[in-house]
């Protein structure tokens, strides 16, 4: 990954994204929403900053956005819908078990030293 | 749009608020037994509005929402019976007013005409009572429209911030600013529903969405290589606020001018060179022949660019109506009309130039009208199509968002 600030979420927040969109399309405030219900609340993480990594995203072609159809809301702004592509999909499989063992062997060397 | 008689056509491009404005409006003109709805009608609705934007915004200009309909009062008469049709028409300064309204709401970008807009519109009318009463009241046009639209302008602003420094080309940004601007909307009509006060809402907001230095920053990171030289290159010849069109046009001609001219050289050159060494002397008839035509190229192409390209930004204005420019579509055909006939005068001036014979440019003069007509065509459906975006990125380029911080040298 890219990423020269070191904050620990922001380093997984694309690899969250693409864990929120697999039940199904999202929004960007819907994503956010998703990310919260899982728990991710605890990190409060600044609503703005979720669109440059699903601009990243979009680049390296991992999703797909598309502007909706009808307009939202009374003031009628147009919002677009994020979709995972496979690519996408492959990465996030790929993803959650880097992380799984990552957590695995941390998690040992952690236990072990008690 | 044409407008029709009867308020029902509206619904579909009304907000609720709106369509409730113009309901009590259709109230108040019966209480006056008025058979119709004028601008007064409706400027009485929008106070009596439940979220109170308009009288808000009245208020905080110091005046009352009483006051306003005994201004109206003393300048109308009250009818003589109570009147009997279900739907009231609407007077042509109405119309007006929400012709106005619905070009304000393109401008904003917002599909729909929302309250704000509507009290904009009947400001914007001047020979309506509506606009009479709040000018005998003291109440500037202007800075009822700034306090009417101070926190989209806030939101907007703080989009802008976080927007403008960005390297990206210009579709790329228009995509992001509408993206984020729909996002902050939303969180701040969320803080709205609980707060109540549109001030500390807006923080609330704020704050939620996060610094905008810093995602200005993660912005400009998230962009691709590709964008990055779309940005260079439309910082070197696209426009640059505040430049106006006329200005912006000329630049172009004259980067042209310089460009063009080194091919035009380097061939002139050759030419005489070549035909130096084939017939001994470096000036010939057939040197000039060879050259009119590229000579020509490089007068047309600047002027031409010049001429089509403030032509083309006065007929989108026309057509697509903008901040600074009515809409009008008398005007939007004459410059139409212009189009077609530099074009036209271009191909004949072209071929007279390069053949240096008028008539035998005239012999083709079907064809380069035909021509003329379809260019003519092409421009006013691009202004139409693409006009709209055009506008809007304009605006929010002129957005003063002070003391911006730059991640990079250039405007």
């Amino acid at each position: 990954m890219d990423q020269i600030d070191g904050d620990k979420l922001r380093g997984h927040l694309e690899m969250l994204i693409l864990a929120a969109l697999r039940p199904g399309d999202a929004h960007g405030l819907e994503i956010l929403r998703r990310l919260e219900e899982r728990g991710c609340g605890l990190l409060r993480l600044k609503e703005g900053s979720l669109y440059p990594a699903l601009y990243r995203l979009e680049a390296a072609g991992k999703v797909k956005a598309v502007w909706e159809k009808e307009p939202h809301g009374r003031r009628g702004a147009r919002r677009r819908i994020y979709q995972l592509t496979k690519s996408g999909a492959r990465q996030l499989d790929q993803d959650r078990g880097e992380f799984q063992e990552f957590v695995t062997v941390i998690g040992g060397i952690l236990g072990a030293a008690i | 749009m044409s407008t029709p008689d009867s308020v029902d056509v509206y619904f579909k491009a009304f907000t609720a608020r709106a369509k409730n404005a113009l309901a009590l409006a259709n109230l108040e003109a019966r209480r006056l037994n008025h058979d119709f709805v004028g601008t007064e009608h409706l400027l009485l609705g929008l106070l009596d509005e439940d979220t109170g934007v308009a009288a808000r915004a009245i208020k905080t200009l110091g005046v009352d929402r009483q006051a306003v309909r005994a201004e109206i009062e003393k300048l109308v008469s009250v009818g003589p019976a109570p009147i009997g049709i279900a739907e009231l028409p609407l007077t042509p300064r109405v119309k007006k007013a929400i012709e106005l309204a619905d070009n304000e709401a393109r401008i904003f970008g917002h599909k729909q005409i929302d309250a704000e807009h509507l009290l904009l519109g009947l400001t914007r009318e001047p020979s309506g009572v509506a606009a009479m009463a709040l000018r005998n009241l003291g109440i500037d046009p202007n800075t009822l429209q700034r306090e009417a639209f101070k926190i989209h302008l806030a939101l907007f602003t703080i989009v802008e911030r976080a927007v403008r420094p960005v390297r990206a080309s210009t579709p790329r940004k228009r995509k992001m600013r509408q993206e984020l601007l729909s996002h902050l909307s939303a969180i701040y009509e969320e803080e709205r529903a609980n707060q109540g006060d549109p001030g500390i809402a807006l923080q609330a907001a704020a704050t939620r969405f996060g610094d905008v230095a810093q995602l200005s920053r993660e912005l400009d990171r998230s962009v691709s290589l590709k964008e990055r030289i779309a940005c260079n290159l439309e910082r070197r010849f696209g426009w640059r606020s505040p430049e106006t069109a006329a200005r912006f046009m000329f630049r172009l001609a004259v980067q042209l001018l310089v460009i063009i001219a080194v091919p035009v050289f380097v061939i002139a050159g050759l030419t005489v060179i070549c035909l130096g060494m084939k017939y001994g002397l470096w000036w010939d008839r057939s040197v000039s022949i060879a050259i009119r035509p590229v000579a020509a190229l490089w007068l047309f192409i600047p002027t031409d660019t010049f001429l089509l390209g403030l032509l083309y930004f006065k007929l989108r204005d026309a057509l697509c109506g903008a901040v600074w420019a009515r809409k009008s579509l008398p005007k939007a055909a004459l410059y139409d009309v212009l189009i077609a006939l530099v074009v036209l005068g271009s191909g004949i001036g072209f071929v007279a130039l390069a053949e240096w014979d008028l008539s035998r440019a005239l012999q083709s003069l079907s064809a380069y009208s035909a021509g003329a007509v379809v260019a003519a065509i092409f421009y006013a459906f691009y202004a139409g199509v693409v006009g709209p975006a055009e506008i809007a990125d304009t605006i929010w380029a002129s957005l003063d968002i002070g003391g911006q911080t730059q991640i990079s040298r250039s405007s």
